[in-house]
């Protein structure tokens, strides 16, 4: 049991630093933006007053709704109602990317986003690319997303009554950040457990990919937006190059939930994460299913404590490589311990 | 050491803080716990509940021989011209509610308000070079050609029916398409 415990706890709760949990925050701003404006050229373009208007003028007779609004009997949705979601979702998107009253704009954004998010997978069609945003939105109402790289921040360190509460490390910047990480490898997991649970093999090692192919770029979409080299693919003789992208594809939906569970071998990470993007994008290039959604969640698995510290390092070198002649390099000390000596008053020898 | 030593919310001198208290750290375990098994419960259940899902997308092996239904959806304008609907949403919604249709979960009222609701929409996005005034879905039975015979870009046509149709009484269609077929691939 205390091996367990011991492993549990530092799987969710070794402390870490605030960097890739606000690197988180500031990917599912985006990943929201991406749902609620569309293209980024919409952006400055965005129309408050008929959002998503198709979906209130559909026959209410073609709405199924989906998980929580059925479970809670929720009605199709009005106009008003979805321009106040809309309005609300895009504010409370807006406040947290640039990390201003975090927890309480991630609340607002959760509960409007995962509104809609529903809403629009309740006419029938349930689209799974925004799964691993909407688990994301879960986790980050509950969490201290805005002590790094925010508004909320700066302010903070200007105002030493509040500079307490920010620590240097600590486990409540680590559990959200893995949670998503799971929320994601988890969706790739069941992708791959479902095909061997329904196919066995034979989804990788048969004349599946080349059909899927075919389905998807002929028969789906006419061969709009497809490649030559599809195209090439699903002509060829060989065999062995749809079991190649049939296997490619399932062993990394099987094992990209790795990237979690390994997390201090980092060649095995850096190359389940080239094989999550690749996966990605081969979705969008080969059969006609782009998903900017998922390619940009897929940035939460980079390592940005790490990233932070190099960075820093870098600055640091700069500076000294830079000093005037003779000139003392003047290091600020880490805030934590400036803090920390003055919390317990004691200082000279560190 | 810190926890033994009451101090927990102090922290040491290096900054390794506990920050809030242990009450905060269990509400956070039995929400950990609690979401993750009800995630694997769906998971592995085949359940779908939103935003855990069993994510079931592409798991039945396309094997040859491979017969697939399709649909073609047209639109025709107030002379009776037909054009084909591309657009990748009206045909996922197509696809959807062909599902309903096949299954019987709805009433001929109903689809005929999708399809009403899909002409809006199709004029709405200017999906077509001129406004269409009603739409006929076809659903094609096609089967890919198996490995090794023939052209894989050219499936066969095997069946075609009339899935959906409100043209407005009156229409007449111009051009070969009237309830069929591949002639349109």
């Amino acid at each position: 049991v205390t091996v367990l415990r011991r492993a549990w706890n530092g799987f969710w709760f070794t402390p870490t630093e605030p960097y890739a949990l606000a690197a988180a925050r500031i990917v599912v701003a985006l990943c929201a933006f991406r749902f609620l404006v569309g293209s980024p050229d919409r952006l400055f373009r965005v129309d408050f007053s008929t959002p998503y208007r198709a979906y209130a003028e559909r026959d209410p007779r073609t709405y199924f709704p989906a998980s929580f609004l059925d479970w809670f009997n929720v009605p199709p949705p009005t106009q008003t109602w979805l321009t106040l979601a809309f309005a609300l979702a895009f504010v409370g998107s807006t406040f947290l990317l640039v990390g201003l009253a975090t927890r309480p704009a991630a609340f607002v954004m959760s509960v409007t986003l995962l509104y809609l998010l529903a809403m629009v997978n309740s006419w029938g069609k349930i689209n799974h690319g925004y799964h691993v945003l909407g688990i994301a939105l879960l986790v980050l109402p509950f969490v201290r997303s805005g002590d790094a790289w925010s508004v909320d921040a700066l302010l903070r360190r200007a105002a030493p009554r509040l500079r307490r509460a920010m620590p240097r490390r600590s486990w409540q910047y680590s559990w959200p950040v893995t949670a998503m990480q799971l929320g994601y490898a988890l969706m790739f997991f069941f992708a791959g457990w479902n095909k061997l649970r329904t196919s066995g093999l034979d989804w990788a090692f048969s004349e599946n990919m080349r059909n899927t192919l075919i389905y998807q770029n002929l028969l789906v979409r006419d061969w709009e937006g497809s490649s030559d080299f599809v195209k090439a693919v699903v002509s060829v003789d060989h065999m062995w190059i749809w079991y190649l992208l049939g296997a490619g594809g399932l062993f990394t939906e099987l094992f990209f939930v790795g990237i979690v569970l390994f997390r201090r071998w980092k060649w095995v990470r850096r190359a389940l994460l080239a094989a999550g993007v690749g996966l990605v994008v081969g979705l969008d290039q080969m059969m006609q299913l782009p998903n900017p959604v998922l390619l940009i969640m897929l940035l939460i698995f980079v390592d940005w404590n790490g990233i932070h510290h190099w960075v820093q390092g870098q600055f640091v070198r700069f500076q000294i490589r830079n000093a005037p002649t003779g000139a003392p390099v003047v290091r600020r000390a880490a805030p934590a311990m400036a803090e920390s000596t003055a919390l317990t008053g004691a200082g000279g020898s560190g | 050491v810190l926890r033994r030593s009451g101090n927990a919310d102090k922290g040491d001198l290096l900054g390794h803080r506990e920050v809030g208290t242990s009450v905060a750290r269990r509400t956070v375990v039995v929400g950990l716990v609690v979401s993750l098994l009800f995630y694997l419960w769906i998971g592995f259940s085949k359940g779908e509940a939103f935003p855990f899902s069993t994510f079931p997308m592409y798991s039945v092996a396309r094997l040859d021989p491979y017969i697939v239904p399709t649909q073609r959806i047209y639109g025709y304008s107030a002379s009776g011209e037909d054009y084909i609907v591309a657009d990748q949403n009206v045909r996922g919604r197509v696809r959807a509610m062909r599902r309903r249709i096949v299954l019987n979960e709805v009433q001929p009222a109903v689809v005929e308000a999708f399809a009403q609701e899909l002409v809006a929409r199709i004029n709405a996005g200017r999906l077509t070079p001129e406004p269409v005034v009603g739409i006929r879905v076809i659903e094609l039975r096609v089967q890919l050609r198996p490995h090794g015979d023939g052209d894989p870009l050219q499936p066969k046509v095997l069946k075609s029916s009339v899935l959906i149709d409100n043209l407005p009484p009156g229409l007449r269609p111009v051009g070969p398409v009237a309830s069929d077929t591949g002639s349109h691939s």
